[in-house]
């Protein structure tokens, strides 16, 4: 029998110090790689190994069972391995095999706002099951922390050129105070931020409509016109007609290059221009499409100054103080090449766009127009909070439950737990959950509860009870 | 890093100073003086944990700042229950273990409470950062000890003091229930918030080492008690360089493969 222990704990000891190897290796080689080293044929062989060992223990050491504490470490011990060996992927799929379980050990359940999901997932966006119930997403929200700063931030989004040369949008926080003034980005235009309301309401001037403001180089108005098909105005000086030949609420380009389609998309969003057509003396000067942030630039003669086509859709002309608004108001001093405008930001109303500031310009000119500078305020925030899915769980087209899936607070249905995995960054239009088998969990759980009260009660509670009893007898 | 000029950030470096000077004293045989330095360290830091409930008004172990401010301040009474039930000493390593866990809270982290990411904001936080910390430290003050045993038996001139071996011994024995529990409040806190209560990533795989090395030696020790002294000693340092490296690994991961506990950085 002595022999026997003798045995048992050096194949411990050696079990031990295997472990500790393996571990070490693991470590080094990244998680995926441990996973699977930890879950290959040897290391199973391990595992079932290490169960018997701490079985033989009970057997050959009398106070392993007789002791309360010794029995509970390692009693907690067989039922973390083997709950999770139970839980593994491997025995998820050895059930499936030879018992007919459907259950998977995990995958992910992508879902949309407004739509179920009842399948699983792998990494290959293969089903890897379907669960006898339907996960409906009624929406997904993402909370913020209370941001740092209390002003609206103001972003200037101007051309740049990326690593490879390209031209992209680059977004630039600006440091802002009233009066200061900054220079945009890549332009020679300047910006001076002449007021701040914190709690403002947009002003409209009277009868203020949308129409089309032509001006010449300097921004000289020269003439308007109404956004009606076939409206027409013709200017003396220079001898140019400008009409408008079709009016979009929502222009859309459809296709590229020479099979390109522009469409009015109505009731997908607001985008709103107008096409147009302009005729000097000889015939056609030029003819395109005018948007509030794409103004059109005709030339009369090749040498001559241009004229700007801008459509001005209805806008506030200003904005007041207004203490029951939660929205601010920024008015800004544009200046560019000797032109000034002083105009409003409204967060409700969009961005402010330099194109009508900069237009006719050789600066404009080099730079694509669709490129032209833009300034707005958005709402500061703080670091995010929480993810949030919003789920309602279906059962034969019945509800049966609800949850609010978060980081830290996973939803438990029907054998299997669901975490908050990943969101769509762009809309929060989706949300992905993953969902993880709950197979050996309680053993896991239950082992893990009695390895630290064996632990805690062999080392710290032993050692007490054993001096009350000798005080006891002192007494 | 930065410095605290704070009433209680001031007092956290005033602690320090006492504990470095208890050490010093302690070291230099003076045991009056570091044994009164190392006392009145201690009572800075009691004043300045009541100080802190009163000012947050509740327990305060909600934050990284607290937990390292009461383990700063545990490390007398450790000592000092060391001293009377155990009846090992050490406390010039108490006190400058005490000094490193004030480090944190006079250094690193923020005071005030902060915005934590989603994937932090759990119950299990704090008792899994405190159970492992309090551990380590405890673990720190065994391989004292340990490490002296190495060299000889007792301390010279002390026929009737406990000897370096056992006195390891009966700290380890302190110490690893606190971190089997970390490692088991930490699979418990990976399971609700990743999903998996073991996810083989490198810093779970350190923890695991460092408490299988402490799991080895009670075996081996149980197997032959203190006849191989100088092994279990051995077995006590190594469990404690398993520490550090638990400790460093989220900093050297980035060298090998990163993992998930790297975002505590």
């Amino acid at each position: 029998m002595k022999q026997l222990r003798r045995i048992i704990l050096w194949a411990v000891l050696a079990a031990i110090g295997l472990l500790i190897v393996l571990s070490a290796i693991g470590a080094l080689i990244g998680v995926a790689d441990a996973r699977a080293l930890f879950n290959s044929l040897p290391l199973i062989a391990f595992w079932f190994l290490a169960l018997l060992l701490l079985a033989a223990g009970f057997a050959a050491f009398r106070r392993l069972v007789t002791a309360p504490a010794g029995l509970a470490m390692h009693l907690g011990a067989i039922l973390i391995i083997g709950g999770a060996m139970w839980g593994s992927e491997k025995a998820h799929e050895l059930r499936k095999s030879w018992l007919n379980d459907p259950k998977v050990q995990s995958g992910t359940m992508p879902i949309m706002e407004g739509q179920g999901e009842k399948n699983i997932y792998n990494g290959q966006h293969e089903v890897i099951a379907t669960l006898p119930f339907t996960l409906f997403l009624k929406d997904f929200s993402i909370d913020y922390y209370p941001p740092k700063e209390k002003e609206w931030l103001l972003i200037v989004v101007a051309p740049a050129m990326d690593a490879q040369g390209q031209m992209t949008r680059h977004e630039e926080r600006i440091d802002w105070k009233v009066d200061q003034e900054f220079q945009v980005a890549h332009t020679s235009a300047r910006v001076k931020i002449l007021q701040y309301f914190a709690h403002a309401r947009p002003t409209f001037a009277e009868g203020a409509k949308p129409h089309l403001a032509i001006t010449d180089a300097a921004g000289k108005p020269l003439g308007q016109l109404e956004p009606k098909a076939e409206a027409e105005v013709a200017l003396k000086e220079p001898a140019v007609t400008v009409r408008v030949i079709k009016v979009f609420q929502n222009l859309k380009i459809v296709g590229t290059g020479a099979g390109h389609e522009v469409i009015d998309d109505v009731g997908h969003g607001e985008n709103p221009g107008l096409q147009i057509r302009a005729s000097g003396k000889e015939g056609v000067i030029w003819e395109g499409y005018v948007l509030p942030q794409m103004p059109g630039q005709v030339k009369p003669a090749p040498e001559a100054s241009p004229l700007i086509l801008q459509y001005a859709t209805p806008g506030p002309t200003g904005a007041a103080e207004d203490p029951t608004s939660d929205v601010p108001a920024m008015q800004l001093e544009l200046t560019h090449g000797g032109r000034t405008l002083r105009e409003w930001i409204l967060p409700e109303f969009g961005g402010l766009s330099l194109a009508p500031l900069m237009a006719g310009s050789a600066e404009a000119d080099g730079m694509h127009r669709m490129m032209a500078p833009e300034l707005y305020l958005a709402q500061p925030r703080g670091a995010i909070q929480a993810y949030k899915s919003d789920v309602v769980i279906f059962e034969d087209n019945r509800k049966v439950g609800q949850a609010v899936v978060e980081v830290n607070h996973p939803m438990h249905w029907g054998g299997y737990s669901f975490y908050q995995w990943s969101y769509d960054p762009e809309n929060g239009a989706y949300t992905v959950l993953s969902a993880v088998s709950d197979s050996g969990l309680a053993a896991v759980y239950l082992g893990m509860a009695i390895l630290s009260i064996g632990a805690f009660w062999r080392f710290w509670g032993e050692p007490v009870w054993a001096w009350i009893k000798q005080a006891g007898h002192g007494a | 890093m930065a410095l605290k000029l704070t009433d209680i950030g001031i007092m956290i470096y005033v602690i320090m100073a006492l504990y470095m000077a208890a050490a010093a004293m302690l070291v230099l045989r003076k045991r009056a003086a570091g044994t009164t330095f190392f006392g009145l360290g201690f009572g800075v830091a009691a004043f300045a944990f009541v100080l802190r409930w009163i000012e947050v008004d509740h327990l305060p172990l909600q934050n990284m700042f607290e937990v390292f401010l009461c383990l700063g301040a545990l490390m007398w009474p450790i000592s000092l229950f060391c001293r009377r039930f155990l009846g090992v000493g050490g406390e010039a390593a108490d006190a400058v273990i005490g000094f490193i866990l004030l480090f944190p809270a006079g250094f690193v982290f923020k005071a005030e409470p902060q915005q934590l990411p989603p994937a932090l904001q759990s119950f299990l936080f704090l008792p899994h950062v405190a159970s492992y910390m309090l551990s380590y430290a405890i673990l720190a003050k065994a391989a004292v000890p340990a490490f002296q045993g190495i060299f000889s038996d007792r301390p010279a001139g002390e026929p009737a003091a406990l000897d370096y071996e056992a006195a390891a011994n009966r700290i380890a024995r302190m110490g690893f229930p606190l971190l089997t529990l970390g490692l088991v409040l930490g699979m418990w806190w990976g399971k609700v918030a990743w999903g998996d209560y073991w996810n083989w990533d490198p810093k779970e795989l350190w923890s695991l080492i460092s408490w299988l090395v402490y799991l080895g030696y009670f075996h081996f020790r149980y197997m032959f008690g203190p006849k191989f002294r100088r092994v279990n000693c051995a077995l006590l340092i190594v469990g404690l360089a398993a520490i550090f490296l638990t400790l460093l690994w989220v900093n050297l991961a980035r060298i090998f493969s990163g993992g998930m506990h790297s975002y505590a950085s």
